[in-house]
């Protein structure tokens, strides 16, 4: 049974904040000193600093460790993805960082304001690289991010 | 394509939107990108998908074939199409409804039984920024017309409003209910002669069973002479403690069994319950909703802002405010916001300060959630006022944690709290060089301001032991330095090599000049303290002032003495 509290942790390029995330030989790890370009940034409020809304790309390199997968994920800048912005009173996602998921697939559940329920489906085919929700938006907010499988690359904890 | 205009005006902005997202992306454009820009800036264009695809496909084409120079220099001719219209601040707050520019008047009524922490700091900010927002008046009122169950604290009214100011609010007008009391009789007895209000003298229970059978006391039905006699009396203080109430009259058949015939006053002992700035003076005191809507009423109130949980008391106020035929005031309320990881029970904190007060120092501990224990944790009144504002004033609960806090106020404090050198577990070196060397470490990235220190052949220097791994560092402000045993051999100042060979920056203090320092760690309902050495530079700060402990986290500065520096941290 995977841990509901456990949150992806992000590495952004470029970043100098502690702790710092190395990625080389198909591995990874993670230690307070300066060892890469990527360090550490709050996902809660990092949506706009890695994802170009406006053209759905990525906006800087980052790394996504996903402490349930026991991998982490880096997906280059520019690279393009499916965005699918979901907002309703109450949204229940079905689907985490680091799935794969095929096209039409369900991602989400939303209650409505007229407490009317929807599902939400996958735009495209590939791996969730970010969910980010709208910073204390009410009614909730999220936009998830979907890439070409072929374009992530995935490391094992070291 | 409709027409051919309509389908160059299309090409034109396909242009636009592939040459910018070539710009911003090295060069390159993806078509899937464009298409999604196109179709969230124009979608009725979604029925001619087809249409777009191939046109978006065969520009991006186009624009990825052509050298960066060349779409800088074309992007010049539709720079116009893609740069948005100049952003008006976002409102924060959404208009209120039923405001008359110069006619709202607002207030914040808390009770002085406790400091204002961040739940109730939520309606004193809004209902301030609506009525400043409409030009209007913002009261401040203060109820205390409870001295058994909430008793008013004395220094509380005090606290309150040094707690208002720090938010930066001021309030053009400002009451306490308990020296009014003569006006809330008046209309007690002007309610009463509206046959609004009845003296109930039935035992308390047999009260409760009669008004949930939809009869009430038998002496609702005496007149109003009898009425008004009898609340004489209970000012008088010729009723005991629960041997009388005064209630106002509903609809007995009412389905919120509470909202029925609610009671207006009762009795309180004062000789046992001393009020703090009346005495024993009265003994029949005004309900919460009685006071508050005759207040509401008198003061000219046109929007009270508060939280879901009053929804009851309106229902119930609003049958005074009928009886007296007066205007209900427009009452919004907001959901609720769950406060996560904050401590902020009044109850749990009043037993935590009294059963412990060697352990917490008072409202003003940095573990609490009240105004002062978060000023004293280095938490800028602005950051609360822009965490309350995002959240608004809809009817959606809404949750909170100390983190959402935290990310505003780090943005802010980034911009303006200087830098210093601390050092948490000291490992010592010394310094090899032939020459002294002096370190310039500027006191913000912003500023040419610099803090220098010499440091000479052989002098000691402390750095983290975390940091001691390395075999080259770059000490901040200092240069390059090579780790040999309990040796730190200087081999230059070029800051290539940092990026380079991922040569670790880190921060030191001289062995022999610093600053003892404690930082005081608010976890959950400890307070841990991490010793350490600072740098000279800490001492040119005060009481209050906030600063960023480089690699480690923006601390504000809470005591100083002859032997140490005390800091609370804040947050990363």
């Amino acid at each position: 049974m995977r841990n509901i509290y456990e949150y992806p942790s992000l590495f952004i390029k470029g970043t100098r904040n502690p702790p710092f995330c190395k990625v080389e030989n198909e591995c990874y790890h993670i230690s307070m000193r300066e060892s890469s370009e990527f360090g550490y940034a709050m996902i809660e409020n990092s949506l706009e600093k890695v994802i170009d809304i406006d053209y759905s790309r990525v906006r800087e390199d980052y790394c996504l460790e996903i402490p349930w997968l026991g991998k982490a994920l880096k997906i280059a800048r520019g690279t393009p993805l499916e965005l699918t912005e979901i907002s309703a009173m109450k949204v229940l996602l079905v689907k985490r960082e680091g799935d794969y998921v095929s096209k039409g697939e369900i991602i989400a559940h939303t209650i409505t304001v007229k407490d009317a329920s929807r599902s939400i489906r996958a735009g495209s085919e590939g791996v969730i690289v970010f969910i980010g929700s709208r910073s204390l938006s009410n009614p909730e907010a999220y936009v998830v991010a979907v890439a070409d499988s072929d374009i992530v690359e995935w490391f094992k904890r070291s | 394509m409709t027409s051919s205009n309509g389908s160059k005006d299309l090409e034109k902005i396909v242009w636009a939107y592939a040459l910018k997202n070539a710009l911003d992306y090295d060069g390159k454009a993806v078509t899937k990108s464009v298409i999604s820009k196109v179709f969230k800036e124009k979608s009725e264009l979604r029925s001619k998908a087809k249409d777009v695809v191939s046109i978006v496909s065969d520009i991006v084409d186009k624009v990825n074939r052509m050298t960066y120079e060349e779409q800088v220099k074309l992007f010049e001719q539709y720079k116009e199409l893609v740069t948005p219209p100049e952003r008006k601040e976002k409102e924060l707050l959404p208009p209120l409804p039923n405001a008359v520019e110069g006619r709202v008047v607002t207030r914040f009524a808390p009770n002085p039984d406790f400091v204002i922490h961040l739940g109730n700091a939520r309606p004193a900010i809004l209902s301030h920024e609506y009525a400043r927002k409409y030009k209007g008046r913002f009261i401040l009122r203060f109820e205390d017309t409870d001295p058994r169950t909430k008793t008013p604290i004395k220094e509380v009214y005090d606290l309150i409003k040094e707690d208002l100011k720090w938010l930066d609010i001021r309030w053009d007008e400002e009451y306490i209910q308990s020296l009014r009391m003569e006006v809330f009789y008046e209309i007690a007895k002007e309610l009463i002669k509206k046959n609004g209000a009845y003296v109930d003298t039935c035992e308390l229970e047999e009260s409760k069973k009669l008004i949930k059978e939809g009869i009430g006391c038998p002496t609702r039905e005496n007149p109003v002479s009898w009425q008004l006699e009898h609340f004489e009396k209970m000012i008088e203080g010729y009723y005991g403690e629960g041997e009388a109430v005064l209630r106002v009259k509903t609809d007995l058949k009412h389905p919120d069994i509470s909202v029925r015939d609610w009671v207006a006053f009762r009795i309180i002992d004062t000789g046992k319950h001393l009020h703090p700035l009346v005495g024993d003076k009265y003994v029949a005191w005004p309900t919460y909703n009685f006071a508050v809507s005759v207040d509401d009423h008198l003061m000219g109130i046109t929007h009270i802002l508060r939280g879901k949980e009053h929804t009851q008391n309106a229902t119930k106020q609003m049958f005074l405010f009928n009886h007296m035929g007066w205007k209900y005031p427009t009452a919004i309320h907001f959901g609720r916001v769950h406060f996560e990881g904050f401590i902020m029970s009044k109850s749990k904190i009043r037993e935590l300060i009294s059963k412990e007060p060697n352990r917490f120092w008072g409202y003003e501990d940095p573990r609490f959630g009240t105004l002062r224990g978060l000023r004293r944790r280095g938490i800028l009144p602005q950051a609360i006022k822009q965490l309350i504002l995002e959240v608004g004033i809809k009817g959606t609960d809404t949750r909170i944690t100390y983190t959402n806090l935290a990310a505003i106020n780090r943005k802010i404090l980034d911009e303006k709290a200087h830098r210093i050198m601390f050092v948490y577990e000291p490992q010592e070196y010394t310094i090899v060089t032939d020459v002294p060397l002096e370190s310039k470490v500027p006191i913000h990235p912003s500023s040419e301001k610099t803090r220098v220190y010499t440091i000479k052949p052989r002098d000691k220097i402390c750095i983290n032991k975390s940091d001691s791994n390395s075999k080259v560092v770059r000490l901040l402000g200092l240069g390059n330095f090579m780790v040999e045993g309990d040796k730190l051999r200087y081999i230059g100042s070029d800051i290539s090599i940092v990026k380079e060979h991922r040569v670790p920056i880190i921060q030191w203090v001289p062995c022999t000049q610093n600053v003892n320092v404690s930082v005081y760690r608010p976890s959950g309902l400890d307070l841990l303290v991490q010793k350490g050495y600072s740098e000279l530079g800490i001492l040119d700060y005060k009481v209050d002032d906030k600063l960023q402990f480089i690699r480690y986290g923006f601390v504000r500065v809470d005591q100083i003495t002859d032997n140490e520096i005390k800091v609370v941290f804040a947050h990363e």
